[in-house]
């Protein structure tokens, strides 16, 4: 526990030194990302420990002066596990932001950026080893605040402006839902706020329970994204710099997640239902966040809704393992919470590489705009490679980690299938459907973003202008990303292994009595031809690659004609005669016109020989557009009326004071009668 | 005696809030400090305590002599003699006092209080923190507001004396030192604001809240 003490004071320590050296940018970040690396290994040590090492668990308690607060940590399997992308994937982005924010050539305070980063980091480690109500949510709040604050950290920009301002307004309604979560869970626990007297709850009934769930559900899903509740997430991770929304949407949504599977293990066995809305909002959140990503024309908000969809299929497998929980299934209760936990860790390697990748792009050409880009490959071809590897990854394609944990998921709807009564099996063929369906409009998207970043010509002269030099500190939290994310595919079958206590802690506290026999049931598994199938796609791609290295031995001594790309008989190509990004999926966002409102401005051409024509096409939020704008603006109006009570007349503030003392009096006498 | 003390404090409030004429309401906040400033001594009735002693010396020496000195001079300089319209009318204000005074009796009867020498203190102390909060809010001038917070204090002081016998001498003279430095501050402030503005009405000050 000290180790993982050490890394929190690591990461501050850090931070602070880097802010205050910030007017040696360099220097500054390099402190900085030395300090998230330490801390990373320090951290990683007892993680490893807890979860694969001889101690179950690492405890620390401390007094800390506030009612109901103790500095209370514990480091169980459930942390340890959600602890490594909390230290990895910002360590690497911390590496990369000091290049990138130095690249970018700002004014700007580099310094509080990565002292930002590194403090959100430090709470998030805090989040996730807290067993404490107030420690959580103190905890929960500055990573919030410090999130916010990186989104805002290019404020002159109006969408960094806007995008800061929501997210930190999701934020605190978010919480304010965790803070009733929390204090009812304290009243049930006779007053105490610590996690391990919450798991000692025996008076809740089965409504307050239903209500303790909402509340979870709410308050967790505004921090994951999950639809509704996310219509701060798209411009929030496109506006500030890429290395940001890698930690955001790899770590820092995740957190939801645990905070959702921490706080079910105190609400007693749950009953079906549970499970069901947990699958209703996983499909929702799935099929529309990948509807709406592949619509996008922005890559990042495109990377941000397909965040959106990620979460949801995680949230899709926790039902399923709900489901199986409350069927008394355990092959279904154990598949689904590893394939959701399993799922958590390769979300957050690939969308960090796919953030970071992008990032990279934005850097050389200055834009993530789709329709501006195309041709990239040829400059970056190592950030196209790693990209190319975050693609199938998060498509669910093998032989890397998104389809080993995809296919977890539909083992498990496999089994559920096939184990329960027909009327029973009816959730588990609608998810097997949708999941297949997502995956397969991920693949459209992804197509979309890969093809048409990099292949291709440049569709504008940003695009083509030749870009700088792109340093091994950009190159190489990338290139890691990308090897863990085939690591993760390849070494799935004893990853999966390692998750046994993981779950064992999940269910553990549920105190059902089936869960509570459930002891090491991963093992006996039958996880099917996951590991075949890892193994022979990584040869079909080995033969792919020796056969590329065999034909560029062959050519090397000869002469190699190029010419430009897409040449194919045309008397002067044009970059603009290429697809564009919304031509590319039109097809399929006509074919889901319900979710995705595509609004089209467009001068049709007119005569026989037209002057002029135009088109123009976008996108909104639905949820945004038609739900949150109105009921924000409204809410804005109605407070306005407010204004009259602050005249400015110094007496009527003090009679306000007056008046509201005498009452407080007058009631507190009557009520003493 | 100190019934009586009490008696003059609620008359001296109720004239308060009739009179106008600001150099009169000086005066009259000025007596009520000085009968206040006997209280301690009457009260502990254990003798004159050197602490009482020395209590009663500090609130005369400061209620007495020096915020009436403070007062007359900010009102010199920025030569307000009276409250012409203040917000409610002097009836109408002392209309509400003595409906405060009421309510006071009320809060006092149903406030049960162990040791109270006389029944008249809870009452008395309550009304006069209202009265002040009264002439605070229904006064235009700065300086009869001013005067209204020493009132209030005033108030809080009576409460202060006869429930907390044994409150330490030093927190006592601490509340005192409190309302002498608000009081000087306020003088002061006046001053500038009458210099500034060439008024000290509150209600056209509502311009500075942008």
């Amino acid at each position: 526990m000290e180790l993982l003490l050490a890394a929190i004071v690591a990461l501050i320590g850090s931070g602070i030194v880097a802010w205050a050296l910030q007017r040696w940018p360099t220097v500054s970040t390099g402190i900085a990302a030395a300090g998230a690396l330490g801390a990373a290994v320090l951290g990683i040590i007892p993680a490893w420990n807890v979860l694969v090492g001889s101690c179950p668990t690492l405890v620390f308690s401390a007094a800390w002066p506030v009612p109901g607060g103790r500095l209370a940590l514990e480091l169980d399997p459930l942390s340890a596990w959600f602890l490594f992308p909390v230290l990895i994937v910002p360590a690497l982005a911390t590496i990369y932001a000091g290049e990138a924010l130095c690249f970018r050539q700002t004014q700007r305070r580099v310094g509080a950026a990565v002292f930002l980063l590194n403090l959100l980091t430090a709470a998030m480690v805090v989040v996730v080893v807290a067993r404490n109500g107030l420690l959580f949510l103190a905890a929960w709040e500055v990573a919030a605040v410090a999130a916010s604050l990186l989104i805002l950290f290019e404020h002159d920009r109006p969408a960094a402006q806007q995008a800061g301002w929501y997210s930190f307004v999701a934020a605190q309604l978010g919480a304010a839902f965790l803070f009733g979560l929390f204090a009812v869970l304290g009243q049930h626990a006779g007053g105490s706020l610590q996690f391990a007297d919450f798991a000692l709850i025996t008076n809740l009934t089965p409504a307050g329970a239903n209500v303790l769930f909402g509340l979870a559900l709410i308050g967790f899903g505004a921090k994951a994204g999950l639809i509704p509740f996310h219509s701060w997430l798209p411009p929030a991770y496109s506006a500030a710099c890429s290395h940001v929304p890698a930690v955001l949407s790899g770590v820092h949504s995740k957190l939801a997640v645990y905070g959702f599977l921490r706080v079910l293990s105190y609400l007693g066995p749950p009953p079906n239902w549970w499970g069901w809305v947990l699958i209703v909002i996983g499909l929702l959140s799935g099929l529309t966040g990948i509807v709406l990503a592949l619509a996008q024309s922005d890559l990042k908000k495109l990377l941000a809704y397909s965040s959106i969809e990620n979460l949801g299929i995680i949230f899709l497998s926790l039902g399923l393992g709900l489901l199986g929980l409350a069927k008394n299934d355990q092959t279904l209760l154990v598949l689904g919470f590893a394939g959701a936990l399993f799922h958590v860790w390769n979300h957050s390697l690939f969308k960090g590489l796919l953030f970071l990748a992008t990032g990279i792009v934005e850097l050389q050409a200055g834009t993530t705009n789709i329709n501006l880009l195309g041709g990239q490959i040829k400059r970056l071809p190592w950030t196209a490679g790693a990209f190319l590897i975050g693609s199938v990854s998060i498509c669910g394609l093998p032989p890397f980690n998104g389809f080993a944990s995809e296919f977890l998921i539909y083992l498990t709807a496999f089994d559920e299938e096939a184990h329960l009564s027909t009327s029973m099996a009816v959730p588990a063929l609608v998810a097997l459907g949708g999941l297949a369906l997502i995956s397969g409009l991920a693949a459209v998207a992804f197509t979309k973003a890969f093809g048409l970043t990099f292949l291709g010509a440049p569709r504008s002269a940003q695009a083509a202008a030749p870009g700088m030099r792109v340093g091994w500190r950009l190159r190489l939290p990338v290139l890691l990303l990308a090897i863990g994310c085939y690591a993760c595919g390849l070494l799935a079958p004893r990853i999966i292994k390692i998750l046994e206590p993981v779950v064992a802690v999940c269910i553990r506290e549920m105190a059902s009595p089936i869960a509570r026999s459930v002891n090491a049931p991963i093992s006996q598994i039958d996880i099917g031809p996951l590991q075949q199938v890892v193994v022979a796609t990584s040869g079909l791609i080995l033969i792919v690659l020796s056969l590329t290295a065999i034909r560029w031995i062959l050519l090397r001594r000869r002469e190699v004609g190029r010419t430009v790309t897409w040449d194919c008989g045309y008397a002067a190509p044009a970059a603009s005669m290429q697809y564009t990004g919304t031509s590319y999926v039109q097809p399929t966002t006509e074919l889901f016109g319900n979710l995705v409102p595509v609004s089209q401005i467009s001068e049709t051409p007119n005569g026989l020989f037209p002057t002029s024509a135009s088109l123009k096409s976008s996108v909104e939020d639905p949820y945004l557009v038609r739900f949150y704008q109105p009921v924000f603006k409204a809410c804005g109006w109605g407070l306005l009326k407010l204004r009259g009570l602050q005249n400015g007349q110094a007496n009527l503030y003090v009679l306000y004071v007056a008046v509201t003392l005498i009452a407080l009096l007058a009631w507190q006498l009557g009520w003493s009668r | 005696m100190t019934n009586i003390i009490l008696v003059f404090l609620v008359l001296t409030n109720l004239m308060l809030l009739g009179t106008g004429r600001i150099s009169a309401s000086i005066r009259i906040v000025a007596a009520q400090g000085v009968a206040l400033s006997l209280l301690p001594l009457l009260i502990h009735a254990h003798g004159f305590g050197v602490r009482a002693v020395l209590l009663a010396a500090a609130t005369v020496g400061l209620k007495g002599y020096l915020f009436p000195r403070l007062l007359n001079k900010a009102q010199r300089q920025a030569s307000v003699r009276y409250e012409p319209a203040p917000f409610l009318s002097f009836s109408t204000s002392l209309m509400l006092g003595v409906a405060s005074v009421g309510v006071a009796m009320w809060i006092g009867e149903s406030l049960k209080l162990p040791e109270i020498e006389s029944p008249l203190i809870v009452p008395a102390a309550l009304s006069t923190i209202f009265i002040g909060l009264l002439l605070i809010v229904a006064r235009k001038k700065a300086l009869s507001q001013v005067l209204g917070y020493v009132v209030l204090e005033n108030g809080i002081y009576v409460f202060g004396v006869v429930l907390a016998q044994n409150e330490p001498l030093l927190v006592e003279l601490g509340i005192l030192l409190d309302v002498f430095v608000a009081v000087f501050l306020m003088g002061i402030a006046i001053f500038h604001i009458s210099r500034e503005f060439d008024h000290i009405d509150v209600d056209q000050m509502t311009t500075l809240k942008h």
